[in-house]
């Protein structure tokens, strides 16, 4: 049994608040690496004009504050032990944060790495203060749970009142709701004015999660450019310390199903979110 | 066949502009350390994330190279020469800019390193191209017409007042001087060696004047000489 829809103009409302991609995109040049494991790197992402008021809506979520326990309205610590302070978009009805809900932005994201995407996404938003400490190396190969909801979007968000998207746990049966994987994961880097080498507050990619490994790559922070990866058992990454300054990003993943996910790596290789 | 082109700084913003203009003419070698190539390499490529399996643009060689070590650039040296068999053009454009005013706690910090990087790298890469290479081929040297651009500064003619560039002006103003023996030197052995101080790009001095500037040596049969960019 489906859960009942919830917003059926999302469609019509992407159509009458987002702008082509092809229009918005200021570089078609993003930088594919295979090595450590596939990933996509861009800089310079959109036109002055388009980043300006993703900024602007992100300095508007910052001036909402911080909250030191979970909060849905702001930006709070909502991730045991990481050092950052987070909060999870949901669904958007129009602005410019509402372009990575967008169906295209889903599939160019998917098409990057030739995914079976299942039309699944989760976006939020990540703030890290100055002198933030290092994350953990970590994969995002992990399984998630979204409700299943009829609706005239092929895109889906989260929905934590029905199930929470880590651990599948809420009032919904087992058919009223999908267990898929993250296939890709997106960190667009924005308000992070004037960053410099030393500053910290890079994305780390690693080749393997071992202690002391040293980054392969470290993606910088700088405003308007963004770091895609596909989730694999292989994709270590981890935040870098940020001694010099805060670090603010978007962060996104989008979906496979179980069964793609399973084909292609043992089941055992999933990591599963603890209750 | 492609003339190779070794271009130091590639990761810069004067290098990416130069790999894009110039990766479907030249083979180049782009030369980087801590900040990462904006250009195809044998470790990447370029994709129109609209259009993600058609790859676009031309491929560079890339090293990653400490210029600050004399040994990194010994090793940057022998890898460009036993992966191309060849340097037609090098093009001296690592910089370390860290500016400090010099009575300032810093200002010293790091001043081997701005000596290093912006005045040694490029007599020590020049060197070791000849010893290497140049040296025993005068001949296809000069019909190859190869030749070396120093990227210098107008920080190196003249003082900034309150700009903190003292090493870094210091270390440019001897670059100049280090182009004119180089090019007195390196004359017998058919290497042209020239230099280019531009005031800052792309504020005051278009990027495009850079290259065509480094392009115009490249073509000539200049040695010795320094070209200016500076405001009209």
């Amino acid at each position: 049994m489906a859960v009942s829809a919830r917003s059926l103009s999302r469609t019509k409302s992407e159509r009458r608040t987002i702008p082509q991609l092809a229009k918005i995109l200021a570089n078609r040049r993003w930088i594919r690496r295979e090595r450590p494991y596939p990933h996509v790197v861009a800089r310079n992402v959109f036109t002055p004009a388009f980043y300006s008021a993703l900024e602007a809506e992100f300095y508007m979520l910052l001036a909402k504050g911080l909250s030191e326990c979970p909060n849905s309205a702001r930006m709070s610590r909502t991730i045991a032990g990481y050092d950052a302070y987070g909060i999870g978009f949901g669904q958007f009805s129009e602005g410019p944060f509402a372009l990575f809900g967008f169906e295209p932005w889903h599939d160019m994201l998917a098409g990057l790495f030739d995914v079976r995407a299942t039309g699944h996404v989760n976006i939020g938003a990540h703030h890290h203060r100055a002198g933030g400490l290092a994350g953990w190396i970590h994969n995002d190969f992990n399984p998630v749970w979204f409700p299943v909801i009829e609706s005239a979007s092929r895109i889906q968000h989260p929905d934590h009142s029905l199930c929470i998207y880590k651990t599948g746990t809420g009032p919904l049966q087992r058919a009223q709701k999908v267990e898929v994987v993250r296939a890709v994961a997106m960190i667009f880097y924005l308000c992070n004015p004037g960053w410099k080498e030393g500053y910290g507050g890079e994305t780390g990619v690693f080749s393997s999660a071992a202690p002391d490994t040293q980054p392969s790559y470290r993606i910088a922070p700088e405003n308007n450019s963004v770091f895609v990866f596909e989730c694999t058992p292989q994709s270590y990454h981890s935040f870098l310390a940020n001694p010099g300054m805060a670090r603010n990003s978007i962060i996104m993943w989008i979906h496979r199903s179980m069964q793609d996910a399973t084909a292609r790596w043992p089941e055992r290789q999933l990591e599963r979110f603890k209750e | 066949m492609k003339r190779t082109c070794l271009l130091t700084g590639a990761s810069g913003a004067l290098g990416s502009a130069f790999i894009e203009r110039y990766a479907a003419d030249l083979q180049i070698i782009a030369v980087h350390h801590e900040r990462e190539l904006n250009c195809a390499t044998q470790y990447q490529t370029i994709i129109d994330p609209l259009q993600p399996a058609r790859v676009v643009s031309s491929r560079t060689y890339a090293i990653r190279a400490d210029l600050s070590s004399e040994d990194s650039i010994a090793e940057m040296c022998s890898e460009a020469l036993e992966a191309f068999g060849g340097i037609d053009l090098l093009i001296n454009a690592a910089v370390h800019r860290r500016y400090a005013h010099l009575l300032s706690d810093s200002a010293l910090s790091d001043a081997e390193r701005a000596l290093a990087v912006n005045l040694l790298a490029p007599i020590r890469i020049a060197v070791q191209l000849a010893n290497e290479y140049w040296d025993s081929r005068v001949d296809e040297n000069l019909r190859r017409n190869r030749n070396i651009v120093n990227l210098s500064s107008t920080a190196g003619l003249y003082v900034c007042a309150d700009l903190g560039q003292a090493m870094y002006g210091s270390a440019k103003a001897a670059l100049i001087h280090a182009t004119y023996h180089l090019a007195s030197e390196f004359w017998n052995i058919g290497i042209r060696v020239n230099a280019i101080a531009p005031n800052t790009f792309p504020s005051i001095v278009s990027t495009e004047s850079v290259l065509d500037q480094i392009m115009a040596f490249h073509g000539s049969e200049e040695t010795g000489q320094l070209a200016v960019l500076d405001r009209a």
